[in-house]
């Protein structure tokens, strides 16, 4: 076995996306009050209500005392929301690019860099990208083909603009602006994001996708994603990140909704790599995010998988509310801490509809000093009857100073469901490790499988697109980390 | 307006006589400034989350006797004394323990300032007693539903020396009709290589309120045992807290609640694994009926270095009506890696399948219901080492449940 010296050698590996593109910005001064809300809606030409909504948030938000959920596990100093800077967006002709030959090609080669299939390699990897740089989106691809098919997937200031009903009649409908500290400063900040409309019967034929990228330094991101699938309708959704290394910690507060109607699928996957600090964990981003889906009509489903290897502070619980009978909520994770990450993260499955299902999968893996707990919630209403529900929560820990913390609710209102809970917590093993050595492979190898393994079931679950990637990500985040 | 238990607790407080002896009277002042800053829990304190306290705080709750005694004869290696005899000859023999394993907080905090008649229960250096050491409270038959509410404030400490093997069981009796509230707190410490069996047997509660909280330390190579029985309850809570001080030491534990309409039973785990090579089980179930409420909350922790640490925890709830309510929260925290930890919790009815088996067989639908209930429950039963405990649980288990008389006849 390798020694701690060895160990914490190959632990502190660089972070790869790490670099920063410069680009002129046009940037608000930091701090926040209601004139900051007014500019940001005045800069993105919004109508009057959505400044009403705006600044209705701001107010609650000014009422509300704790900034971070007390019962979470994380620490982190103190935010002072006056010192971050509310809304960047890069500087670019007014009337905005028409193709990629327009984009800032400083741009392109930070996707470059990141190996965004922009381009022909969008078209040949099969995916249509919205790609949100910092806060403004500037390039929209498989635009027609979606049209053609009734498929809205756009930026979520060009739908507050070309449909301002459909965006009235769900926002904040799944998180309400006064759902939590960040909801509801969200609800008052939020700068861009992605719109996702598939109208009823369709089958959207592509992997909708978003890579996000905090770049300039100081600025909180507020993105705000809302994903409808009317009767019928299904879209797989993949979220992914990166960021450049920076020193000061930043904010990420992101708001994502999914309405999934009567008999329509919702796929939501995420591989999120923000920058996690470095190996004293000083740097790193502050990722605390509210994402929720309801499923609103009968037999619908949403599916939640994430891949959580980034971000100093994870703070994270995608929930589904069964609210139509037979809905069918899901959830898949794999959150990774190394050196100084914390991950407080899980899910809540709310069963209000009659049998009702969820699975949970989470696998959590702590190496180095990280802290990973998993926080879940079941909770079965007065009529969800026959109400079924199976949790798994695994753990993983590679070092003697790492933590793994298991935390679930269950509350049952219903006599007729069935709930099964299980969760396990073990260190590597030292076996198969000796087994894999023993054929030849190195440590590191040894490890990736091993880990790998561990997270199958979860991985199995990501789109192929995103499987090899986040494959790799677990394989580099814990180069080894054994010992 | 009637008074409250805050006022009369307060009242009470003040009128009670100082006679300790200065290390007692500190402790004693301590918990009562605790109890003046924070009273009584709320649905804000995360460990009272789910179980209102309102039933009891609202009713003015005047101090009477009544604590815990002794029921037969007191086996050989066994020494049973009150805590006033035991301060009067060796007045620092419980310094470092008496207050120290139980945490002062909410209600155990109102004991540690109010209790009165401790008992101090001492088994010798390598003694192995075989006999079980009996103990037990009553609340009495007497009362009516409008008599004045009273509490009871109990307070044991057990003192299982080097060596030592012995059995204790405890049986604590509310039948009582009149409003009355059982705060209750033991603490136990296991010593090297002593062997510790705790049956608790909790019965009759329907109409009153038990409030209890078990603190035990083991050390090195110690091993504590402890069997719950909680037979219903209007509310009725128990903190079981076990921290595993020295290597080697193992501790199981089981329970198993029922709660039937209108009772609220609510059992608290936590195992503290603080030294390497330390196992623990624990096993608890509960049965819930009509609009009965169960609570369960686990904890394990393993803390830094505790290495080779072996953690395991089952929970499982069988709800036998639409309106039963179950909160469960098993709940690990762990900072050492190389462990083996698990946890399972479950929630459910009877399985269909056995039932058809069983009505197949021409059992009638409330028989086989009240067959495979009773199956459910007596796991715990047959965990039961002594054999006459067992037989007298498993007719209270069945005088409890729904249609027992049926599983009596068909046994």
């Amino acid at each position: 076995m390798t020694t701690s010296s060895e160990i914490s050698e190959l632990i502190n590996n660089d972070y790869g996306a790490g670099f920063v593109t410069d680009i002129e910005e046009d940037r608000v001064a930091p701090g926040l009050n209601p004139g900051v809300i007014r500019l940001i809606s005045k800069k993105k030409e919004e109508p009057s209500w959505l400044l009403e909504w705006r600044l209705k948030a701001y107010e609650h938000w000014l009422r509300l005392e704790e900034q971070d959920p007390k019962w979470a596990k994380v620490h982190y100093p103190k935010i002072n929301f006056q010192d971050i800077c509310y809304y960047a967006a890069p500087k670019s002709k007014k009337d905005g690019p028409k193709s990629l030959d327009e984009v800032d090609p400083e741009l392109l080669k930070t996707y470059d860099k990141l190996g965004i299939p922009l381009e022909e390699r969008a078209a040949l990897a099969g995916v249509a990208v919205d790609a949100v740089f910092d806060s403004v989106s500037v390039a929209t691809t498989f635009k027609d083909k979606l049209g053609s098919m009734g498929i809205i997937f756009c930026s979520f200031s060009e739908a507050v603009k070309e449909h301002p009903e459909l965006v009235r009649k769900y926002l904040g409908s799944v998180v309400p602006t006064t759902d939590n500290f960040y909801a509801t400063l969200n609800s008052a900040v939020f700068s861009d994001g992605s719109f996702v409309y598939v109208p009823k019967g369709v089958r959207c034929p592509m992997e909708l996708s978003t890579y996000f990228r905090i770049n300039a330094a100081n600025t909180g991101q507020f993105e705000r994603t809302l994903v409808i699938a009317d009767e019928g309708a299904y879209v797989s959704y993949l979220e992914g990140c990166t960021a450049p290394m920076r020193d000061e910690n930043q904010l990420h507060a992101a708001v994502v909704e999914l309405v999934a109607h009567e008999n329509a699928e919702i796929k939501y996957s995420t591989v999120q790599n923000w920058y996690p600090g470095d190996k004293d964990g000083v740097g790193g981003i502050y990722n605390f995010v509210t994402k929720r889906g309801k499923c609103a009509g009968r037999n619908s489903k949403i599916s939640w998988t994430q891949v959580e290897t980034g971000s100093a502070i994870t703070w994270k619980y995608p929930s589904c509310i069964l609210e139509g009978d037979n809905s069918v909520g899901e959830f898949y994770s794999v959150a990774l801490t190394n050196n100084c990450q914390q991950a407080d993260t899980g899910t809540k499955m709310i069963h209000i509809g009659k049998n009702t299902k969820s699975t949970i999968i989470s696998k959590g893996i702590s190496a180095g000093r990280g802290q990973n707990t998993y926080r879940g919630q079941v909770k079965i209403m007065k009529g969800a009857e026959g109400a079924r529900n199976y949790t798994q929560c695994d753990s993983m820990l590679i070092g003697d100073k790492c933590g793994a913390h298991t935390v679930p609710y269950v509350e049952v209102r219903n006599g007729s469901s069935t709930l099964e809970h299980e969760a396990t917590t073990s260190r590597i093993g030292d076996d198969q490790l000796f087994y894999c050595r023993q054929r030849g492979l190195s440590e590191e190898d040894a490890v990736g499988l091993i880990v790998n393994g561990f997270a199958k079931e979860v991985l199995k679950e990501l789109p192929m697109e995103f499987a090899v990637e986040a494959q790799k990500l677990l394989g580099v985040s814990l180069e080894g980390a054994v010992g | 307006m009637t008074a409250d238990f805050r006022e009369t607790a307060m009242a009470a407080l003040a009128s009670r006589p100082k006679a300790d002896p200065e290390w007692l009277a500190a402790r004693r002042a301590q918990a009562e400034s605790e109890f003046q800053d924070h009273g009584f829990p709320t649905a804000k304190d995360e460990a009272w989350r789910f179980t209102s306290v309102r039933s009891i705080t609202r009713l003015p709750f005047a101090p009477r006797s009544g604590g815990t005694t002794v029921r037969g004869d007191v086996p050989e290696g066994v020494s049973v004394e009150r805590l006033a005899d035991v301060l009067e000859k060796q007045p620092r023999l419980l310094e470092p323990h008496l207050g120290r394993l139980s945490k002062p907080e909410f209600f155990s905090a109102l004991n540690a300032a109010m209790f009165d008649d401790a008992l101090v229960v001492r088994i010798a250096k390598g003694a192995v007693v075989e006999a079980p050491i009996e103990l037990g409270s009553d609340a009495g038959a007497d009362g009516s539903a409008d008599s004045e509410p009273t509490v009871v404030y109990q307070r044991l400490f057990v003192l299982a020396e080097e060596n030592s093997q012995a059995t204790i069981v405890e049986r604590h009796e509310g039948t009582s009709t009149s409003p009355h509230l059982s705060n209750s707190v033991t603490e136990i410490l296991v010593g090297k290589n002593a062997k510790l069996s705790h049956y608790l047997v909790h019965q009759g509660w329907s109409t009153g309120h038990r409030i209890a909280a078990v603190a035990v330390e083991q050390a090195r190579s110690s091993s504590y045992a402890s069997h719950v029985f909680t037979f219903g309850g209007a509310l009725s809570r128990l903190d079981m807290r076990c921290v595993l001080a020295g290597e080697g030491a193992e501790c199981a534990l089981d329970g198993l609640y029922l709660a039937r309409d209108g009772e609220h039973v609510d059992h608290q785990t936590l195992v503290d694994h603080a030294s390497a090579h330390c196992s623990s089980q624990q096993k608890y179930k509960g049965i819930l009926d009509g609009k009965g409420r169960g609570v369960f909350d686990g904890t394990v922790v393993v803390r830094r270095d505790a290495q080779k640490s072996d953690a395991h925890q089952e929970n499982r709830n069988l709800l036998l009506s639409d309106t039963a309510i179950v909160n469960t929260k098993p709940h690990l925290e762990i900072d050492a890696d190389d462990v083996t930890c698990s946890h399972g919790a479950t929630v459910g009815q009877l399985d269909q399948n056995q039932l058809f088996y069983l009505r197949a067989r021409g059992i009638d639908a409330a028989a086989a219901k009240a067959v495979l209930t009773h199956a459910f429950a007596s796991e715990l039963i047959e965990r039961v080492k002594l054999a006459p405990l067992a037989e007298e649980l498993g007719k209270l288990l069945r005088k409890s449940l729904p249609a027992g008389e049926l599983v009596e006849d068909a046994l």
